[in-house]
């Protein structure tokens, strides 16, 4: 059982990070983005690649990665907020990240194939065995650095004025425009963020599961899963929600079946879905 | 004129709807001009157009000189405008001190500078200061105007606009604003704007005055002369000959 | 602005080029479609394989699940990733009767389809629970409930490689072919086309339409939201789950990746690229991606995806209004419509019979938001057949006291009594009640034409059942022909009759209040509150607002109008009660309220005093 609890709490880790990286996208846009688990899967996929076939040292594999996202980042905010302010239909943003999201995920096997890789761990070694079975290191990493990276985006936003800022923007456009911030570029920084911290998650999960282009659309879902449940615009909903799944899913996939488990994780969401249509943690109201 | 705000024959429409068609003003340096107008008129749309959160349809605003029309939002500000919204809109999740170091997000460099803006923000309001870590949802109607105000002071403004701060005031209260924003005028020889509805309290503080009245000026002078001028009755009122024809 | 004026001038008149081109394109679709029926016909003569036909069939089944998506999120604004799972469920369970059960292939397709609409019937009933924004959120839900479970279904669903060896429906005793298929789906996409076609043009798709621009409005003109959009959702299934049971039993089989959301992409660009909430669209948004897929499949198959979504959101940006939407913007495809047939009506409004006692009485009304006291004991009483007035200065509680009185808000304290009956409970009694409310802004729905506007206005009064809508029956064209007659007279009312037949989002922000004036007579109600009509109106439009109201009140309607323009209130009422921070100030006649001087002082202060 204790294996199974583990292996829960690190899936729950990476979906933790996707949830906040939902979030911060949505805190400033409104957009639930499609796309988010795209930068989940060219951050595996491009650490992989960097660590394997280059021989990178992790420093500079982790720089690389950062870098990528960065652009990544910048490109996706263009293609998505573009076409919602040019086609000014209601469904723009969801046909949007959907078409940006299979554009990046076919773009994605032309350098790196379709084949599934997987890259070494970031640390190497076993942390300690439970039921049985040894745990890596890196899957310590994983959940610690969940933690902590929610941590550190709560400081962002609590102490520093650009924290301020992006909180600001989350509440009115109009008013941050007021303040002489420029919202416009809160949000491509959002975008960033976002980014950034999604391709890390990529990078650390890699070695712990196998990375595919395919791998980007699973997260996607998971992800959007954690933030709806755990609820829209609250971190601390990003880990519940995140952790809950991944122990759902990991339990149900042991007791029931494999096959079955998504699909009662989908269903337990739409029921939390009914009877909290805020989320567990809800915090900001979406109208 | 080159100094202070000009608006300058500005049309400007929401949608179908044409909400002023060809407005002048001017609002010449170190004044405190007033806005008034039955509502509906258009005055909040004015101020939202000068502060380049709606794009007019034609016209010019300019500054100083230099014209500003279609400049975005922050970007006015930054050139030495602040908008005090209707309704106050401060940051309800963010404590006062947060609000006002938002409010002087475009010198958040100058930290010495943003300290001594502060402390002077906390001497003309008190209040904030007892109430400096609360969160704004917080705050009385009257505390709010009050964080609005200073808000906008501190991103050093040499210009200040004002959207009916009177609005959901006691009339004591609305007293105390008008004075600050007189206070203010005469301290920091800060340009004001002000838009209400309330123009009796407000015109006893104002230098220069405009009527608005369905989309266009109907009146605008010194402030003694407006508040005597019969017109301003009738477009505030409709008590004249005209209504009664109307009517029969 | 004079650019418009002259361009709803060319409106009128039908022009050389716009009818030509309407001809042409009526030709072309002519011939198009007889190309279609005979193209097998000349198969040997145009040296085309077989594999033509399954391909034009395998599109003419796309097509019928894009019009199903363009029914759902185009016309009726549900935005819904289920749509896939909806073909699954109806590829599947047509399957596996055939298969396991047995049950004979034209039964299995048929039940597939009642599977179908079951499942979208479900689907929405559920997902409209939540808000808004989750609606799409939880048909994604379920469309990977029903990928899993296809996935996951063992032997049954046959699991990830699928559902095999399903037989083909028999046609004197042997199987339907390539050909049959062709056939059986080219007449299924026309009767379809044409079907949705019908329905948009009822009462049942205009209630879909409604729903689309503000929920709110429609359930105001007693369009009930929940059971419409069921309704559009089931409809929507229902085409859905046939183009899936037509997939199944052509193809012979069907895998989990059917129902996922993989082929949502196609389906979402049929949409856009076609034009949202038009008939032909999803035929040439299908037509254009087949093109695109026909020659990538010989170029460059593994790009497909990838063009796709670069596709998509090309689109997105350079056109946004999809093909059809485009060329109706453009000058050649504005054409108007011509009027269609209606039955005259003899008198215009129906005279209202004499009331006695007061339309509406609030009594003691006491609102309180938080510690804020809105509303101080506010006594209003409205006399039947008169225009009363509510002016006040802002924050005086206008809005707040229409609110109670129109059910939006219940009173801490107080009565509400309409027409001498205690006030309806709920806001969307009110209409049934005889009280309609004129919004300040206007609510009218900008992707109808004035006239479908005000025969939304009319939902109340019609019978219209949707078979018979779809059918056309005569009892439907009567129907049809009575409530343009009225809705046509209440334009007259108003002097929108001219330009019925134009969309109303090019309306003036005046004649939009009209309309929206003409929309709500349709209830046939006896007192009407507006809510600041003459906001926003240019002068010469208040004037005409004003000219109304007084016809109105000769026609035997009771107004209530809450206004700030003081002067328009003044030219129109015969009582006028003024608030004031929550109290009644005072009521009386427009004379003697313009009178008092603490009306001038609630308003208006000691200007004089301050100017010297």
């Amino acid at each position: 059982m204790g294996s199974i609890v583990w292996s829960g709490l690190v899936d729950g880790a990476v979906f933790a990070l996707l949830a906040l990286g939902f979030n911060i996208i949505f805190s400033t846009t409104r957009i639930l983005n499609f796309a988010q688990g795209e930068f989940l899967a060219l951050g595996a996929l491009l650490s992989y690649s960097l660590t394997v076939d280059h021989h990178l040292p992790v420093p500079a594999v982790l720089a690389c990665v950062v870098l990528a996202m960065v652009a990544m980042g910048l490109v996706v905010e263009r293609l998505v907020v573009l076409p919602i302010r040019l086609s000014g239909s209601s469904y723009a943003w969801i046909i949007a990240t959907i078409a940006v999201a299979v554009t990046a995920e076919n773009a994605m096997v032309v350098p790196f194939g379709r084949d599934p890789v997987r890259p070494p761990g970031l640390v190497a070694g076993n942390a300690f065995t439970l039921s049985g079975a040894p745990e890596s290191w890196q899957t310590v990493l994983i959940i610690v650095a969940a933690l902590v990276i929610v941590g550190l985006y709560e400081a962002f936003l609590a102490f520093t004025i650009y924290g301020r800022a992006f909180r600001a923007t989350a509440h009115s456009l109009d008013i941050t425009e007021l303040m002489g911030i420029d919202t416009g570029l809160v949000i491509k920084a959002s975008f960033v963020v976002s980014a950034i911290i999604t391709g890390i998650a990529g990078v650390l999960v890699a070695p712990v599961t196998f990375a595919d282009t395919s791998m980007g659309l699973r997260y996607t879902i998971s992800g959007f899963v954690a933030v709806i449940v755990g609820g829209m615009g609250s971190s601390l909903g990003a880990l519940v929600g995140g952790f809950l799944l991944g122990l759902v899913t990991a339990v149900a996939a042991v007791k029931i079946s494999p096959g079955w488990a998504n699909v009662i994780a989908y269903a337990a969401l739409g029921l939390v879905l009914l009877l909290r249509p805020n989320g567990i943690v809800s915090r900001a109201a979406v109208h | 004129m080159t100094d202070g705000l000009a608006v300058q024959d500005l049309w400007v429409s929401y949608g179908s709807a044409q909400v002023f068609q060809g407005v002048d003003l001017a609002v010449p340096e170190g004044l405190v001009v007033l806005l008034m107008g039955a509502n509906g008129a258009g005055k909040t749309t004015i101020l939202r157009t000068i502060m380049g959160l709606k794009r007019p349809a034609s016209g010019t605003v300019s500054l100083r000189g230099r014209d500003i029309t279609g400049w975005p939002a922050h970007r006015v500000v930054r050139a030495g405008v602040a908008l005090v919204p209707e309704g106050r809109q401060v940051f309800p999740e963010h404590s006062v001190e947060e609000n006002l170091r938002l409010g002087g997000y475009s010198h958040r460099r100058d930290r010495a500078g943003t300290r001594r803006r502060m402390r002077e923000v906390f001497e003309l309001f008190p209040v904030l200061e007892a109430r400096r870590r609360q969160h704004a949802a917080t705050l009385s109607g009257g505390e709010a105007q009050m964080l609005a105000l200073g808000r906008a002071l501190m991103s050093r403004p040499a210009l200040l606009l004002l959207d009916e701060p009177s609005l959901g005031l006691s009339p004591l209260l609305v007293q105390q604003v008008f004075e600050y924003i007189r206070e203010m005028n005469r301290r920091q020889r800060l340009t004001v704007l002000l838009v209400e509805q309330a123009a009796a309290a407000a015109i006893g503080i104002a230098d220069h005055a405009y009527v608005l009245d369905a989309g266009r000026i109907a009146l605008g002078g010194r402030a003694s002369e407006v508040a005597r001028d019969p017109k301003v009755q009738e477009v505030y009122f409709g008590a004249s000959e005209k209504t009664a024809e109307v009517r029969s | 602005m004079a650019e418009m004026r002259r361009r709803l001038d060319e409106l009128r008149r039908p022009s050389g080029p716009q009818q030509r081109a309407q001809r042409a394109l009526y030709a072309a679709a002519g011939v198009g479609l007889v190309g279609l029926l005979v193209l097998p016909l000349l198969q040997d003569q145009l040296q085309v394989n077989d594999f033509l036909f399954f391909f034009i069939t395998a599109s003419m089944i796309t097509i019928l699940v894009t019009t199903a998506l363009n029914l759902c999120m185009g016309y009726t604004g549900l935005l819904s990733i289920v749509h896939t799972g909806l073909f699954g469920v109806g590829a599947y369970a047509t399957g596996i009767l055939a298969t396991q059960a047995h049950v004979n292939t034209w039964l299995s397709m048929l039940l597939g389809v009642v599977a179908a609409t079951s499942a979208g019937v479900v689907i929405a009933a559920v997902s409209l629970r939540a808000r808004a924004l989750y609606f799409g959120m939880i048909t994604l839900t379920f469309d990977l409930i029903i990928a899993g479970v296809a996935t996951n279904g063992g032997r049954l669903t046959g699991a990830d490689t699928g559902l095999f060896g399903v037989p083909q429906p028999q046609l004197a005793g042997n199987d339907l072919g390539t050909r049959g298929f062709y056939y059986l789906t080219l007449a299924l996409t026309v009767l379809t086309l044409l079907a949705v076609r019908n329905l948009m043009r009822s009462r049942t798709g205009r209630s879909f339409m409604a729903i689309r621009e503000s929920a709110d409005t429609a359930a105001a003109l007693g369009i009930p939201a929940y059971s419409t959009q069921i309704l559009a959702f089931a409809v929507s299934a229902t085409i859905a789950g046939a183009a899936g049971a037509v997939y199944v039993t052509l193809n012979g089989f069907v895998t989990p990746q059917s129902a996922d959301l993989s082929g949502a992409l196609i389906l979402f660009i049929g949409v856009l690229l076609g034009g949202t909430a038009t008939v032909i669209g999803p035929v040439l948004g299908i037509g254009v991606i087949a093109t695109i897929q026909h020659y990538m499949e010989v170029t460059a198959p593994n790009y497909q995806q990838l063009i796709f979504g670069a596709v998509l959101l090309a689109a997105m940006m350079l056109v946004p209004a999809g093909i059809v939407g485009t060329w109706k913007r453009s000058r050649l495809g504005s054409l108007e419509e011509p009027e269609p047939p209606s039955s005259p009506i003899g008198n215009l409004v129906e005279a209202l019979p004499a009331e006695r006692g007061p339309a509406l009485r609030l009594t003691g009304i006491v609102k309180r938001f938080g510690g804020v006291l809105a509303l101080d004991r506010v006594d209003l009483e409205v006399v039947t057949g008169s225009i009363h007035g509510l002016i006040g200065p802002n924050g005086s509680g206008k809005s707040t006291l229409v609110s109670v009185a129109t059910a939006f808000l219940r009173p801490d304290e107080g009565s509400v009594e309409l027409f001498g009956e205690p006030g309806p409970r709920r806001p969307h009694l009110t209409a049934r009640r005889g009280m309609v409310r004129v919004f300040q802004s206007p609510h009218i729905f900008e992707r109808l034409t004035v006239l479908e506007n005000a025969m939304v206005g009319l939902h109340l009064e019609s019978r219209q059942r949707l078979p018979a809508s779809v059918l056309r029956m005569p009892s439907f064209e009567r129907d049809e022909r009575r409530l343009r007659g009225l809705a046509l007279s209440r334009l007259e009312e108003v002097g929108l009759r001219q330009i019925a037949m134009r969309p109303a989002s090019v309306l003036s922000h005046g004649q939009k209040r009209l309309l929206e004036v003409a929309r709500s007579l349709g209830a046939r109600p006896r007192l009407v509150i507006l809510d600041e009509p003459a906001t926003g109106l240019a002068a010469h439009e208040v004037l005409a607002l004003a000219a109304l109201l007084r016809r109105l009140k000769r026609l035997g309607l009771t107004l209530l109008v809450i206004e700030h323009n003081v002067p328009f209130v003044m030219s129109v009422a015969d009582r006028v009660t003024v608030l004031n921070e929550g109290r009644v100030l005072i009521e009386g006649e427009p004379a003697l309220v313009q009178a008092s001087s603490e009306v001038r002082e609630a308003y208006f202060g000691t200007l004089e005093a301050a100017g010297e």
